[in-house]
């Protein structure tokens, strides 16, 4: 079921009213109701891995008991171990066996001999590499006694299960959702409202603009290989902004879901294609897994203590682990390679946390050093996401080969131009500038229209949402209905 | 909670009164579909010849143009199961039926709609037949079949610079859309150049299982009007050569086969081929495969006089 089909807005209401209307007075019973909720949500997709969620959430869920109940380090350690090693092996056998066969087989091949490994057939159960990453930051809580384990289960299972974050994040930590879990919930007019305008815009964000732009960088990256350098600009800036739109968007749709029940959920994207300087775009993208890769990785790795060598090291795992999380290709680890490499100068430099603020806070314009940096980091990133897109690493070599070796041909410019205006036309790109100027103009808030209008009376506000309504209805019947892109992870 | 509910409301109110006047709309605007299955309440004891097919007999055979009643029932993409469907529906209903036409063209036999095509709905809506099954939700909406096409519709229907449809009482579309042989200024040469780029993807699938499957049901429909003793055309239309160019041997040659088969089977079977016919130039054509008023104009006097013959041999 995904957020912008129909099937997710007659379930929306549905839950929504039995959990304020029904089960109101009840918090056991809102839980309950929660939990059923979330696992038909995902058993929509294959009702057959809701045994493996079922399974994964049984099993940290028993384990947090047992370390707590462990008379000494080494019970705490058995039951740790126990929980780490099975949560990430039905990672590693669901997302990576094949990977990892295949690049063994490669290896030996490069050394001359053939071998042949079976592979296994099997589809990557939807969110797997989320909920395990919500069970492993329980565990790993519990074990440094950072919280104490959860002994209701239906409550520790809408942890794992909550549908609004179960698919695509954020991923969430057991010290921020579960207190909320175990508190009374009541209904909150202005939360409710915000969630509604928190969803517009997650629904803006991926019918309208990701779409739109995931069509146009699919043809182009698709075709890459005949595509001149103009054209593969165009693809690169194209896929930029999907996959912000659809997995901010995701976020955004999650967000506001979760306050509409009453739970607030954490912040995913922090406007980051604002960003100055590379470590500040880590800092407002995926910053749920940015921090668990920090909180998680970075620190028990030694973090920054330790010296240069130390950081840099760090660094380089974190970012290769987080490419690798993203997928069992190698795109995605030279993806994650680019940015270690990316964020380098600020690291021996100690510049990492020079830009901790939001740019020209209290100004409407950027200065034309903030522009500059801006637009060097955006660049920066448009690179990157090239090899996040590419199907191989071939395929990605190619793609910035050619990108680079056609920039400067005046034809291909010309053959640009006639594509964009033949196929693309002005409506997108239209749309693209209204979208940023909202973002901009939105970027000291959680989201973009957190506060748009709030000067204005409401028939100005109503008129705003409703534009911003019927854009998405036209949009949605188009039929360009894509996945979220995060579903893959 | 109480505010909360009164603010949606009142917020989707409009919206929703904006959803059921696009329905409305859809459902009631003169197309096609509607104006067909009305002429259809409105005719059915008058009705003498029913015209089936895909858009090329629907641009090719105005009724106005033919001396008996006659409901062109041919629409865009409609393909033999659905004038199974249609002729099964309607057939008993029609008492003064007297002649069908049956539309084999050159892609007629091994082409064939899944139930994903999007006119469904429509057919269940205007005529009541179901070949696949329709979801709920379509059923309730027309619109909701292919909100983009009905989307389109809507804004060129606001645009004073588009062309919109104008429909004779029988639902022909009588006025001339832009298309191919107008945009190129009828230059023949000019036509025949891009007639690769414009033509390699059109009507190009071959399955011996549509065409066993479309011959199953074209045999049922012709067995039934020879039981009940009514006249049968079966015709394939005036093509442009371009169009005439670009068919493959093999599928031409299976039409052929299965032509001369029921012809030698069946006097009552008259199958008359005017793909090729030096009658119509590059000016009667809308584009390659399709005809434009003064062509249908042309085409359904021929047909007119064929039907006339056909019935006077009663």
């Amino acid at each position: 079921m995904l957020f912008n089909s129909l099937s997710f807005t007659i379930f929306l209401p549905i839950v929504f009213f039995l959990y304020w209307f029904v089960t109101r007075k009840n918090l056991k019973a809102q839980n309950i109701l929660l939990m059923v909720a979330s696992y038909f949500f995902y058993a929509c997709w294959d009702y057959r891995f809701m045994f493996l969620l079922m399974f994964s959430t049984l099993l940290d869920y028993y384990t947090g008991l047992k370390m707590e109940e462990a008379a000494n380090k080494k019970g705490k350690k058995f039951w740790f171990w126990l929980s780490v090693i099975i949560n990430l092996g039905f990672l590693g056998v669901f997302k990576y066996y094949n990977f990892f066969i295949d690049s063994f087989a490669d290896g030996l091949a490069m050394l001359g001999v053939e071998t042949h490994f079976p592979s296994i057939n099997v589809i990557l159960p939807v969110g797997i590499s989320f909920y395990t990453f919500h069970g492993l930051s329980y565990v790993i809580d519990i074990y440094n006694e950072k919280i104490k384990a959860e002994k209701n289960f239906v409550d520790y299972a809408l942890f794992v299960s909550f549908f609004p974050l179960l698919v695509a994040g954020p991923i969430e930590r057991a010290t921020h959702l579960l207190p909320q879990i175990k508190k009374e919930r009541s209904f909150n007019y202005t939360k409710a409202i915000d969630g509604l305008r928190q969803i517009l815009w997650g629904l803006f964000k991926k019918i309208v603009i990701a779409d739109s732009c995931a069509q146009f960088a699919n043809i182009i990256f698709n075709d890459s290989a005949t595509q001149s350098g103009a054209m593969l600009v165009l693809g690169a800036l194209f896929f930029t902004f999907q996959i912000y739109c659809d997995f901010s968007g995701y976020s955004d749709i999650a967000l506001g879901t979760a306050r509409l029940f009453g739970i607030e959920l954490l912040r995913n994207f922090a406007f980051p294609y604002f960003s100055r300087d590379i470590a500040e775009f880590w800092r407002r993208w995926h910053i749920s897994l940015s921090s668990w890769f920090r909180d998680y990785l970075y620190i028990p790795l030694g973090g920054s203590k330790g010296g240069t060598w130390q950081k840099v090291k760090n660094t380089f795992i974190i970012f290769l682990v987080s490419g690798f999380w993203h997928g069992a290709n190698w795109t995605f680890i030279v993806w994650g390679l680019l940015n270690a490499i990316y964020i380098m100068p600020s690291i021996l430099f100690n510049t990492n946390r020079n830009n901790l603020d939001i740019v020209a806070q209290g100004r409407m314009l950027p200065s034309l050093k903030e522009i500059g940096q801006m637009m060097l980091t955006f660049s920066a990133t448009v690179l990157a996401w090239i090899f996040f897109r590419a199907e191989s690493l071939t395929h990605a070599f190619q793609y910035v080969g050619n990108l680079f070796k056609g920039l400067f041909d005046k034809e291909a410019y010309a053959k640009a131009w006639h594509y964009f205006q033949l196929e693309i036309g002005w409506v997108l790109p239209a749309l693209l500038i209204f979208f940023m100027l909202i973002e901009w103009l939105g970027r000291e808030n959680k989201y973009a229209i957190e506060k748009w209008g709030f000067q204005f009376p409401r028939p100005v506000r109503w008129a705003f949402y409703y534009g911003i309504l019927l854009i998405i209805f036209y949009y949605a019947g188009l039929g360009n209905e894509q996945e979220f892109i995060y579903f893959q992870f | 909670m109480t505010k909360f509910l009164i603010n949606f409301t009142k917020f989707l109110i409009p919206f929703v009164i904006l959803l059921i006047a696009l329905e409305l709309y859809v459902v009631y605007f003169p197309s096609t579909f509607n104006k067909k299955a009305n002429y259809l309440q409105r005719h059915k004891d008058d009705i003498e010849v029913l015209v089936l097919g895909s858009s090329h007999n629907q641009n090719a055979i105005n009724p106005e143009w033919m001396q008996l009643n006659c409901l062109n029932l041919a629409n865009a993409s409609q393909d033999i199961q659905l004038d199974e469907a249609l002729f099964f529906r309607y057939a008993t209903q029609l008492k003064k039926l007297k002649l069908v036409i049956f539309e084999l063209d050159y892609f007629s036999l091994e082409e064939k709609n899944d139930a994903t095509n999007f006119r469904l709905p429509w057919y269940k809506r205007f005529f009541d037949i179901e070949p696949y099954p329709i979801s709920l939700l379509h059923k309730i909406s027309i619109y909701s079949s292919q909100p983009s096409f009905f989307n389109k519709l809507l804004i060129d229907a606001a645009n004073p610079r588009k062309t919109t449809y104008k429909l004779n009482q029988y639902g022909f579309i009588t006025n001339d859309f832009p298309g191919v042989m107008e945009d190129l200024n009828y230059d023949t040469a000019k036509l025949l150049e891009s007639a690769g780029e414009r033509l390699h993807q059109k009507h190009t699938d071959t399955s011996l299982y549509n065409l066993n499957f479309n011959k199953t049901k074209l045999n049922t429909m012709l067995n039934y009007c020879v039981e009940k003793n009514i006249k049968i055309l079966i015709l394939s239309s005036p093509m442009y050569s371009t169009y005439v160019h670009n068919e493959l041997a093999e599928k031409k040659e299976r039409k052929q086969f299965y032509t001369d088969s029921l012809q030698k089977a069946n006097t009552a079977f008259k199958y008359y081929n005017y793909e090729t016919d030096g009658r119509f130039k590059v000016n009667d054509f809308k584009n390659d495969d399709h005809l434009n008023s003064a062509g249908a104009e042309k085409y359904s006097k021929i047909v007119d006089s064929l039907v006339k013959t056909a019935l006077s041999s009663r």
